[in-house]
């Protein structure tokens, strides 16, 4: 599946849930909140357009962290990261 | 009538002639040159022109070729290559740079043996060549106007022409070995085999740009989404593990198996610190990040949650945390 180019203003979401990982087809707003984020994510996944995350690990967002991650010159595009809290030992 | 009625009347009789046209607004025949006015025609080629003492023409229409007034001019007998006369006046090349017994190491190597200057400077261009003319014809070529080389007739074959097409067809680096052949039909076999290596030069030289572009397009595809990263792992491991890293910003150093199969020992940098990971070379799912990522007090171990993407993030948050404990 390919995805569209995220603008300046624009963040490519990669997420990753229960060790399987996948990218958002759409860019969404780099400063949208986290519950936006969530939201927008858990909707992608579930409608199966997160390739490389099946919609049965779906359940709920609420725990995960979202990293946001600016452009910069080695990578040029917006990042967003929505990922698992874990604990640090 | 006076004579300047005469004159005018003169001037003022429309007279049509079919000429050859070849291109641009002025108009040649008979030693007198007219501007053409009006549209033009849509193709190089014999046309009726309507023409009058004011020497001004003004295109009509399509015309029949007239091969008797092309008889008037100058004529150069040779071969036909391409839309080029070769003259029975030229010779070919010296076989140091026209050889083609040697056989050629690559596709490049054909398309540049013998050079394209040197071949075609003995070559004449010509206009309105007859199509569909077999190759190596004999052909008779005008230089009319004192302006442009014409094609005006085929010739007969002086005789071997049919065995260089078969050698030509046969792709004979030479033809030596035929009887007859003069320098001008040499050199037009000389021609035509340099324009076949070329072309198939060019067809090999696009169809690889082509395949090269595509396979750069899949790259990209690959590597900018997770799917597409774990497609990626199944035929070249380092590519996927330096695109999955990549998008956080960390870099990869090295990497090699671990120990148990289907997994990999994979290094990195990330803020100017190197990490260890062990991966899944398949998913790139994270088997022992490499720092602890444990609750002491379930015991929980968080390492397979993640994955190469996402696992630096993790470590941005120890560091700023100042809660980064490396194994």
């Amino acid at each position: 599946m390919s995805t569209t180019h995220p603008r300046r203003h624009e963040a490519r979401v990669n997420i990753t849930l229960n060790g399987q990982n996948g990218d958002m087809s759409d860019p969404v707003p780099f400063d949208a909140t986290d519950q936006q984020i969530k939201h927008w994510s858990l909707e992608a996944i579930r409608s199966g357009t997160v390739s490389g995350i099946s919609p049965r690990v779906a359940g709920s967002l609420e725990g995960c962290v979202i990293d946001r991650f600016p452009a910069t010159a080695t990578v040029p595009v917006n990042r967003i990261f929505v990922r698992p809290r874990t604990p640090f030992g | 009538m006076t004579t300047q009625d005469a004159w005018m009347a003169l001037l003022s009789q429309d007279e049509v002639l079919a000429l050859p046209w070849t291109g641009g607004r002025a108009l040649r025949g008979d030693g007198r040159v007219w501007s053409i006015r009006g549209p033009l025609p849509d193709e190089h080629g014999w046309h009726a022109f309507t023409i009058n003492g004011s020497r001004r023409a003004r295109w009509r229409e399509p015309a029949a070729p007239s091969p008797e007034r092309l008889e008037r001019y100058p004529m150069r007998r040779g071969y036909l290559v391409g839309d080029r006369l070769i003259p029975d006046s030229a010779r070919p090349l010296p076989r140091a740079i026209s050889d083609r017994s040697r056989p050629p190491q690559t596709i490049r190597d054909r398309s540049r043996r013998p050079g394209r200057a040197q071949l075609l400077e003995q070559t004449t261009p010509l206009g309105l060549v007859q199509p569909g003319l077999p190759r190596f014809s004999r052909i008779g070529a005008v230089h009319y106007e004192g302006a442009t080389w014409l094609y005006a007739r085929q010739e007969f074959p002086l005789g071997p022409e049919l065995s260089v097409s078969d050698a030509f067809a046969d792709r004979q680096p030479e033809i030596s070995g035929i009887e007859g052949v003069t320098p001008a039909l040499e050199l037009a076999f000389q021609i035509e085999s340099w324009r076949r290596d070329r072309a198939e030069y060019e067809r090999a030289l696009a169809q690889e740009r082509r395949e090269a572009a595509a396979r750069a397009q899949r790259h990209i595809e690959q590597i900018r989404t997770g799917a597409g990263r774990r497609q990626l792992a199944a035929e070249n491991f380092e590519a996927a593990a330096r695109a999955a890293l990549h998008i956080s910003g960390a870099e990869l150093l090295d990497h090699h198996p671990a120990a148990r199969r289907g997994e990999a020992s994979v290094r990195f940098r990330y803020q100017h610190r190197r990490f260890s990971c062990v991966v899944d070379t398949a998913t790139l799912r994270i088997i022992d990040a490499g720092i602890c990522l444990e609750d002491h007090a379930t015991g929980e171990r968080g390492d397979t949650y993640f994955t190469l993407e996402s696992l630096p993030a993790v470590i941005s948050q120890a560091l700023q945390e100042g809660s980064l404990v490396v194994f």
